[in-house]
């Protein structure tokens, strides 16, 4: 009976569901504000697949951040369904729902680095998802982890180049550095997916080539990556699909080949 | 702006008004200086035991900074409303607990508790504690909800607890305002646990009432040198520290 029923439709899209990092299905998010209720996204559907570069372009408030903050389960919808690897996390508890965010890395336009820590004291941060309370400020203060997860620190900064900064304070580096550090910090948790929101906006545009080429190299190691980008010419450089939001709806969604003048003009019109 | 100002100026004539000295003339004038003549030199006769009780007013002013802050700062993170680690109504009803431990003054509660206790600095400590709570831990919580909350959100996002990403993502944030308060707070204790030390809760402020009821004015002066200089070091290390942490 099942013989009869595996169509190649149904082959695809299994196969389909199991290469889908996140999806969204009519994702709505309003926030009441005191010039009443704000929709930051309306109806919002798209699939994130393994090993995709999707770059989500767009005007300032149009949804950008709060797109990311969706996929990661920092912001929950307020109306519409999100998916992680299957799992509909609405009505997740929120221990659960910390369980999806370690898999998910999260890279941030003011690196959001502790300045007076070193490198390796803020790459270290990014494994405290896996453990409790005690054990993070105990493996903190004794400045020490298990085995496993000192090697997998050390792997990380000698990936990004900066192993032989690792005692170093952050506030001593440059911007381009201190993105590598955060960088590390994300990749640490050794996420399925990893969401930039505005790497490059506060480099110049040499070390935001090198923040750019080093988020692609781990793309083509299979990490999927979703990065927030003001540059449409870097998100075509860079992706292998973009998606653009406007008034915190897609108007477009597709290879960046297929994003026209006209298309760019609607999205960033005023 | 015009009415404001009238209002302010009122309220400053009556809060002059109301505080008016009873007397005051020239001759009242002379007999104070005349009075601080018996003052001179500082007598140096029980330095010893002038140096022991400044050691007791700073201890019952460091337990009570100490206590304060290692109560205080953990209900500052839980009454913090940018963090929201607890629901709203508790919150609210936890900041009222604030209100509540500040309002009462620290010399009411050395009065209660030096019924339980009986005389001693124990007392004192107990009553700094209990102001000092109150006080770091609504000030915190305000510090907490105006600094930068992007480390705190990147630990979040990294799966962390909620705690783990206040402590490590939030408390390296305000450290520098925590060292500050705490070493106010230190400096006021020093003079809280002197002023309670007049109502029997020992230490140097119990030494200065003693010799100034039994008119040992030399030993008085002698008492507020050794308090000018106990707060002068607690004001130094306070600098040294807050220095170290940049």
């Amino acid at each position: 009976m099942f013989e009869e029923r595996r169509t190649p439709e149904l082959i695809e899209a299994f196969a389909r569901r199991t290469r889908e990092v996140v999806s969204l299905s009519h994702v709505g998010v309003s926030y009441n504000s005191t010039a009443g209720v704000v929709s930051a996204l309306t109806e919002v559907s798209t699939q994130l697949m393994e090993g995709e570069f999707v770059s989500v372009i767009g005007p300032s408030g149009a949804g950008k951040s709060t797109l990311l903050r969706c996929l990661n389960l920092l912001v929950m919808p307020t109306t519409g369904v999100v998916s992680f690897k299957g799992i509909e996390a609405q009505n997740l508890r929120e221990s659960e729902r910390r369980k999806i965010r370690r898999q998910t890395g999260m890279i941030f336009q003011r690196h959001q680095l502790l300045a007076r820590f070193t490198v390796r004291q803020n790459v270290l941060m990014g494994l405290f998802g896996r453990y409790g309370f005690w054990q993070s400020a105990f493996g903190f203060v004794r400045g020490r982890f298990s085995r496993e997860d000192e090697q997998a620190v050390d792997s990380v900064l000698l990936e990004l180049g900066i192993h032989e900064k690792q005692h170093v304070r952050v506030d001593q580096l440059s911007g381009g550095q201190q993105q590598r550090v955060a960088i590390a910090r994300a990749m640490v948790q050794s996420p399925v997916l990893l969401l930039a929101d505005e790497p490059i906006a506060s480099l110049d545009e040499g070390r935001a080539n090198d923040v750019m080429h080093k988020l692609r190299e781990l793309n083509q190691k299979g990490l999927t990556i979703v990065c927030n980008l003001h540059d449409v010419e870097v998100a075509k450089k860079y992706s292998s699909r973009v998606i653009a939001l406007r008034h915190g709806r897609v108007l477009f969604d597709g290879i960046p080949d297929a994003l026209t003048p006209e298309i760019r003009e609607m999205v960033f019109a005023l | 702006m015009f009415v404001r100002v009238i209002l302010v100026s009122a309220l400053l004539v009556g809060a002059l008004l109301a505080t008016r000295p009873a007397t005051i003339g020239l001759g009242d004038i002379i007999d104070g200086v005349k009075f601080l003549r018996h003052w001179m030199p500082p007598s140096s006769q029980n330095l010893t035991v002038v140096l022991l009780a400044s050691m007791v007013t700073l201890s019952t002013a460091f337990l009570g900074a100490s206590v304060g802050l290692a109560i205080g700062l953990p209900l500052a993170f839980l009454a913090s409303s940018r963090l929201a680690m607890l629901p709203r109504p508790v919150m609210g009803i936890l900041r009222s607990t604030f209100v509540v431990l500040r309002s009462i003054p620290e010399i009411v509660v050395a009065l209660i508790l030096l019924v339980i206790f009986g005389p001693g600095p124990f007392s004192a400590v107990l009553a700094i504690s209990f102001h000092n709570c109150g006080v770091l831990a609504k000030l915190l919580a305000e510090r907490i909800d105006e600094a930068s909350h992007g480390t705190f959100e990147a630990l979040i996002a990294a799966g962390a607890p909620k705690s783990t990403a206040a402590t490590f993502g939030m408390l390296p944030e305000i450290w520098p305002s925590v060292l500050a308060q705490y070493f106010y707070r230190l400096e006021v204790g020093v003079r809280a646990s002197i002023a309670l030390g007049l109502i029997g809760a020992g230490g140097i402020g119990q030494q200065l009432i003693n010799h100034f009821k039994t008119f040992q004015y030399r030993e008085v002066s002698t008492d507020v040198l050794v308090i000018m200089i106990v707060i002068g070091i607690v004001d130094f290390i306070s600098i040294r520290m807050q220095r170290s942490y940049v």
